[in-house]
């Protein structure tokens, strides 16, 4: 009876500090962010819109479509609903819904109609995924698991044209914002860990082969790499660092004296990503997701290292510096 | 409402982590696998998130060459766009995933069927797919480097009616 009142006691301070009231300002940052970087993912394969989405791209959407559940949404489930309406070809509804889904991006950008924008977003999101099956990748997964999380938080309540409108009432503090990322908080933490602990595994990972291997491959090059072979070492050390940042990064980010260094290595890490292998997008959408995680504490820490390092007999410039 | 919500949340983590984990293969049952998956496929959530891990493999290059009676011509699949790179890896990537000669074939005549589409006058498609072998930093060192293999070639060709 003692222990089960001991877990439940546990249980229940979990979800208190899960609960606990906090800035709105990061969901605020999240949604901004998020609403930029969706429109420049899906911008930047405008030239590509018929290869990778069309009806006759490289995978056609009889097989993207054949290997969906029927509940999940797909461009050619809206081609047979706009055609009973109006006659427009696949081609022209792709690029009507192209424009559709950017209107609908940069309503949730600025924050109108912020939580409808987001369930829309998370759907239409939802919808490219699903028609673009064959070249989906990680950038994909971790957009619309952003866009899941975004559903669930306030995010018209500070920043956004429903404040301004008053649509929405403003708000600096609220529950379900510090609920809300803290989800992601562990999300982020449980999916940096197991790819650590499954890099881990590899031995291409501890031996540096793998950091090689992805300089090295030709669908990647951004830089002619070969010198690195002089330097096994240093590809050593530098997938020993990887496996290292990732597997540690829930320690590194639940340290306040850790935080800072753990958010710029994960932050660099992904510009490399971005500059060595050409990924900017999963390099953006990663960036974006771990400072919305973590970026808010990071800053306090900043601000208590500073106010720390102010001499003691000025209180009055201390104090202002922690607000 | 409160306790509700906290079961939510509970219920949600605990696929993510039972997915993270590759603790979901050992559970037979067609309820949660079916809920599994569909919670993946809808949330993204729940899903394992080893890239590049355990290993880097081989990456794959597509080789497509169009004919009819009179010509035969090579077909350039665009990638001059740095996220298209990406995607096209990817693509070559779920070709790839399983192994499996019917997802490879039903790929290579997706691909072909593009071809053919955008060229009406071409007949026949010939699709290889290679792969960049890379040596290991020791191997390259002492000279060796990258090699390519053929892992997969078809001819998609339109029947005399169409």
């Amino acid at each position: 009876m003692t222990l089960f009142k001991k877990i439940q006691s546990l249980i229940v301070q979990f979800f208190d500090y899960l609960e606990r009231e906090e800035s709105i300002k990061p969901i605020a940052f999240f949604r901004v962010n998020l609403g930029i970087f969706a429109i420049i993912k899906i911008a930047v394969l405008y030239d590509y819109l018929e290869d990778v989405y069309g009806q006759y791209g490289y995978i056609q959407w009889a097989i993207s479509k054949a290997g969906l559940y029927n509940f999940l949404p797909h461009i050619g489930d809206v081609v047979l609903l706009i055609n009973n309406y109006f006659a427009i070809t696949a081609s022209q509804t792709l690029y009507l819904m192209f424009w559709v889904y950017i209107s609908f991006l940069l309503m949730l950008t600025v924050g109108f109609l912020s939580r409808l924008n987001a369930i829309v977003c998370f759907i239409l999101h939802l919808m490219w995924v699903d028609t673009g099956a064959g070249f989906m990748y990680g950038v994909d997964v971790f957009t619309q698991m952003a866009f899941f999380y975004l559903i669930f938080m306030p995010c018209g309540r500070y920043f956004s044209l429903d404040v301004l409108l008053r649509i929405s009432r403003p708000q600096l503090f609220s529950k379900s914002a510090g609920l809300t990322r803290k989800l992601v908080q562990i999300q982020m933490m449980l999916v940096y860990c197991s790819s650590g602990i499954e890099k881990g595994f590899g031995v291409q990972w501890r031996n540096g082969e793998a950091m090689w291997r992805s300089l090295m491959l030709p669908s990647f090059q951004q830089f002619d790499m070969s010198w690195l072979s002089g330097f096994p070492a240093l590809m050593y050390m530098f997938g020993w660092s990887i496996i290292l940042i990732e597997l540690l990064y829930p320690l590194l980010m639940s340290l306040p004296q850790w935080r800072i260094l753990g958010l710029i290595l994960i932050i660099l890490m992904h510009l490399s990503i971005g500059v060595f292998l050409g990924m900017w997008l999963f390099a953006y959408i990663m960036i974006i997701l771990s400072v919305f995680a973590f970026g808010y504490e990071a800053l306090k820490d900043i601000r208590n290292k500073l106010a720390q390092g102010l001499p003691k007999s000025n209180p009055q410039t201390h104090n202002s510096i922690i607000k | 409402m409160k306790t509700g919500i906290r079961i939510l949340i509970v219920l949600h983590f605990f696929l993510v982590f039972l997915t993270i984990c590759h603790l979901h293969k050992y559970i037979n049952s067609p309820v949660f696998i079916a809920a599994n998956d569909a919670y993946s496929a809808l949330t993204y959530t729940n899903r394992c998130f080893g890239f590049f891990a355990p290993e880097v493999g081989n990456d794959l290059v597509i080789h497509m060459t169009m004919s009819n009676k009179t010509k035969s011509i090579p077909f350039e699949i665009p990638k001059d766009n740095f996220e298209m790179r990406t995607r096209l890896y990817s693509l070559t990537g779920h070709f790839a995933e399983d192994n499996d000669q019917s997802t490879m074939d039903l790929f290579a005549r997706s691909w072909a069927l593009k071809c053919l589409n955008q060229y009406p006058d071409m007949r026949k498609v010939n699709v290889v797919v290679l792969q960049n072998n890379i040596p290991s930093i020791r191997e390259y060192a002492q000279g060796k480097r990258i090699t390519q293999d053929t892992i997969y070639t078809t001819d998609v060709e339109l029947n005399e009616n169409q």
